[in-house]
C-alpha cells in the first residue's frame, strides 16, 4: 500500500507541474518565467521520483522498504469524513449550532463520553467560543441560513 | 545613550505603564495560544485603545502583546504538533515528538527559557545596533536579498532527512503554491481559476494549519490514544530550564541569527525559525535525533523567533518598512499616538525607541514567567485521550482558519491542504520544506525580477553576492556529504514532520 501510494502521489505531482508549466506559458512575459521555470524543475524532479517509485515496485516486497507503521486507510476516511461532515453542517446551519451537533455526536458515540459529560463538554465550548470571539472581535463561517 | 536609556527605563517602571505591560503580556499569551491567530488579530484587539495615549504607555500595551506571542504559541506547538502562530512551525519538528515522549514540560521549559533569553539578547543587540544599523540596512538591495531568500530555500536540503529528492520536490511544490495570486512584477493574477479568494494567494496560517494540524488529528483519532501515549509525563520544567543552560551557546547564535534576519525587511518573519533550526541541525554534533526529539530543536528556533522580534523594528521603525501585517498595524498605532516611523527615531524620539525596547525586554521576561508557570498544568493537555482533545480542536482550526481572510476558502484550502498533508506523512515525505519554499517564493521572484530589471547579469558580481553564494554552495555541499555517511531513519510513531 505504502509503495502504491508513494507512486500514486509521485504521478500527481508530476502532473501537477506539467498542467502548471503548460497553464504558465499562456501567461505575460514578465509573469511566465518564474512559475514555468518551478514547474519544469518540478517536472524533471517528479519524474525521477516516479521511475524511482516504479522500480521499487518491480523489487521483491521483502527487499524494498515497506513502512510497517503505516495508518489504515479506512479509519482515516472515516474521520475525515467527520471533519467534512462538521464543514458542511456549518455552511448550512452556522457555527454554534453545528459545534454543538458535533461535538454531541463525536463525544457521545466515538469518545464514548457520558450525556452529562457530552452536555457539559458543549455548553463550555460554545460559551469560551463566544467569549473569545466576543474578546478578540473574531469572525464566523457565514452560513446559508444566515445564523 | 545610556542615560537616555535609563531615562526610558524609569519612565516604562511607572506602576500605570507597568500594568499596560502586563495586560498586553496576558492579551499576547492568549493569541499565542490559540492556534492560526497572528499578531496581526492581537494587533487589532489592542489598537482601538491606544488612540489618545500618551506614546510611552500605548507603546508599553502594543509592545506587550507582540513581545510574548511567539512565546505563547509553543504550547500549541509542542502540545498539539499545531503551530500556535508562522513563526513557531519549527518548533513543532522536535516539540511534538518530544509530547509524543511524555516529555512536553521538559521541551515547554526549554522553550520559554530560550524565549525569554532570545528575546533580551535580541532587546540588548537592538539598544546596541540602533545607530548604526541604517547603513546596514541600506548596503542590502534586491540582489542580496534574493541571495538571502535562495540562502533560505538551502534550509530545504537540511530538512529533507530520509529523502533528499522527497524533501527537494516538496520545496519545490511550496514554491510553486506561492505562485498562487497577483504577479509581483507584472499585473497577472496565477493560478486562481478567478476566484478573487486566491487573487492574494494562499494564506500561510492556513496552509500552515493544514499541513501539520489535520494530519495529526487524524493520526491522534486512529491510533486512540492520547498524545503522550502514556498515562504519565516525564521530564519536568526544570529539567528543560537546564537543557537552555546547557545549550547556552546554541541560543545566543540562534538568537543572533533571529536579530539578523528580522532586520532584512520582507524576508524576516515565517522563515527565521526554519534558518535557525536548519543552521542548529547543520552545525550540532550528534545531529541525528533531529526530528525525533531533540531538544536542541526546540531550543534554537524560540531563541531566534523572539529575537526577530527585535531585528524586525529595525526596519519598522527606521525606515517605516512593515516586514509584516503586524509591524503594519504597529506603524499605524504609532500615528495613532502622533509619532512617525523614521531616521528621527533614534534622534528626536529616541525616548519612544528606548521605551520599546525595554517593553520587549521587560514584555519577555513576564511573558516567559507566566507561560513556565502554566507550563506544567498546560503540559497535562497531552495525558486527553486523543478522541476527547480533537473535536475541541477542529472546531479552533476551523475558526482560526477562518480569520485569515473571513471567507470560506480559507477553511476549504484548510481541508485541501490538511489532505495533502495527511498524504505527505503518511508516505513520509517532509512536509517542513513545503512550507520554507512557499514561504520565500513571492520574494524570490520579487527580488530576482528587481535584480535581473535594474542590473542585468552584474548583480551577480556584487560582494556580498558572492558571499551568500559561497555560503549557500557550502551548505549544499555539506549536506550532500553528511547524507552520504549516515542513512536517516523515520522518527518513531510516524512519518516526519
Amino acid at each position: 500500500m505504502y509503495r502504491y501510494l508513494s507512486l500514486g502521489f509521485g504521478i500527481f505531482i508530476l502532473l501537477l507541474f506539467v498542467t502548471t508549466g503548460i497553464a504558465g506559458l499562456g501567461f505575460q512575459r514578465l509573469a511566465m518565467y518564474y512559475p514555468v521555470t518551478v514547474s519544469l524543475i518540478g517536472t524533471l524532479l517528479s519524474l525521477i521520483y516516479v521511475i524511482q517509485q516504479v522500480n521499487q515496485l518491480r523489487k521483491p516486497v521483502e527487499a524494498s522498504r515497506e513502512d510497517p507503521d503505516m495508518l489504515p486507510f479506512d479509519k482515516a476516511f472515516v474521520y475525515l469524513a467527520w471533519f467534512i461532515g462538521y464543514i458542511l453542517l456549518i455552511s448550512v446551519v452556522g457555527l454554534m449550532v453545528s459545534t454543538a451537533c458535533y461535538l454531541g455526536v463525536f463525544l457521545y458515540f466515538q469518545a464514548k463520553m457520558r450525556w452529562w459529560g457530552v452536555l457539559i463538554s458543549i455548553a463550555s465550548a460554545l460559551l469560551v467560543l463566544n467569549l473569545i470571539s466576543q474578546v478578540m472581535n473574531l469572525y464566523w463561517p457565514r452560513s446559508l441560513l444566515g445564523w | 545613550m545610556f542615560e537616555a536609556g535609563l531615562e526610558a527605563l524609569t519612565l516604562i517602571l511607572q506602576p500605570a505603564r507597568l500594568g499596560f505591560i502586563v495586560l498586553g503580556t496576558s492579551i499576547g499569551m492568549i493569541v499565542g495560544i490559540l492556534p492560526g491567530l497572528g499578531g496581526a488579530v492581537g494587533m487589532s484587539v489592542v489598537l482601538p485603545f491606544v488612540f489618545g495615549m500618551d506614546p510611552y504607555s500605548g507603546m508599553a500595551l502594543l509592545m506587550g502583546m507582540v513581545a510574548v506571542i511567539h512565546t505563547a504559541d509553543t504550547f500549541p506547538s509542542v502540545l498539539l504538533g499545531i503551530p500556535g502562530s508562522s513563526g513557531s512551525q519549527a518548533t513543532i519538528m522536535d516539540g511534538y515528538p518530544l509530547a509524543k515522549q511524555g516529555q512536553a514540560a521538559r521541551a515547554l521549559g526549554a522553550a520559554f527559557t530560550s524565549s525569554v533569553v532570545g528575546g533580551l539578547f535580541g532587546a540588548v543587540l537592538l539598544f546596541a545596533t540602533v545607530n548604526f544599523a541604517r547603513p546596514l540596512v541600506l548596503a542590502l538591495r534586491s540582489p542580496e536579498l534574493f541571495m538571502l531568500t535562495i540562502l533560505g530555500l538551502s534550509m530545504v536540503g537540511v530538512l529533507s532527512r530520509g529523502s533528499a529528492l522527497k524533501g527537494v520536490l516538496a520545496g519545490v511544490l511550496g514554491l510553486l503554491l506561492g505562485v498562487v495570486g497577483g504577479a509581483p512584477a507584472v499585473s497577472e493574477y496565477r493560478f486562481t481559476f478567478n476566484s478573487i479568494y486566491l487573487f492574494d494567494g494562499i494564506p500561510l496560517p492556513v496552509l500552515a494549519l493544514g499541513l501539520f494540524a489535520l494530519p495529526e488529528m487524524i493520526e491522534l483519532l486512529i491510533r486512540d490514544t492520547n498524545i503522550a501515549g502514556k498515562a504519565e509525563l516525564t521530564g519536568s520544567r526544570l529539567q528543560g530550564i537546564k537543557d537552555a543552560v546547557k545549550y547556552r551557546w546554541l541560543i545566543i547564535r540562534s538568537s543572533f541569527i533571529g536579530v539578523l534576519v528580522g532586520m532584512v525587511p520582507g524576508l524576516g518573519g515565517p522563515v527565521v525559525d526554519w534558518i535557525a533550526y536548519g543552521i542548529a541541525v547543520r552545525t550540532s554534533k550528534n545531529n541525528e535525533n533531529f526530528g525525533k526529539g531533540d531538544i536542541r530543536g526546540v531550543i534554537a528556533p524560540e531563541a531566534a523567533n523572539n529575537a526577530k522580534e527585535c531585528g524586525a523594528l529595525v526596519p519598522t521603525m527606521l525606515f517605516g518598512i512593515p516586514g509584516s501585517s503586524t509591524t503594519a498595524i504597529l506603524l499605524g498605532g504609532l500615528i495613532l499616538m502622533g509619532i512617525e516611523a523614521g531616521p528621527r527615531m533614534v534622534s528626536t524620539n529616541l525616548p519612544v525607541m528606548l521605551t520599546i525596547i525595554w517593553t520587549l525586554a521587560i514584555a519577555n521576561v513576564i511573558g516567559a514567567l507566566l507561560c513556565l508557570s502554566f507550563a506544567g498544568l498546560v503540559s497535562k493537555v497531552s495525558l486527553i485521550p486523543g478522541k476527547v482533545l480533537v473535536p475541541f480542536l477542529m472546531v479552533i482550526m476551523v475558526v482560526a482558519s477562518y480569520q485569515s481572510t473571513r471567507h470560506w476558502g480559507d477553511v476549504i484550502t484548510f481541508l485541501i491542504i490538511g489532505l495533502l498533508g495527511w498524504v505527505m506523512k503518511s508516505i513520509d515525505w517532509p512536509r517542513a520544506p513545503l512550507i520554507i519554499g512557499f514561504v520565500l517564493s513571492t520574494p524570490a521572484e520579487r527580488y530576482l525580477h528587481l535584480s535581473m530589471s535594474r542590473y542585468g547579469f552584474s548583480w551577480m558580481s556584487f560582494p556580498i553576492v558572492i558571499v551568500i553564494a559561497v555560503i549557500v554552495v557550502v551548505i549544499l555541499l555539506y549536506g550532500t556529504a553528511g547524507k552520504k555517511h549516515k542513512k536517516d531513519t523515520p522518527p518513531p510513531g510516524g512519518g516526519y514532520v
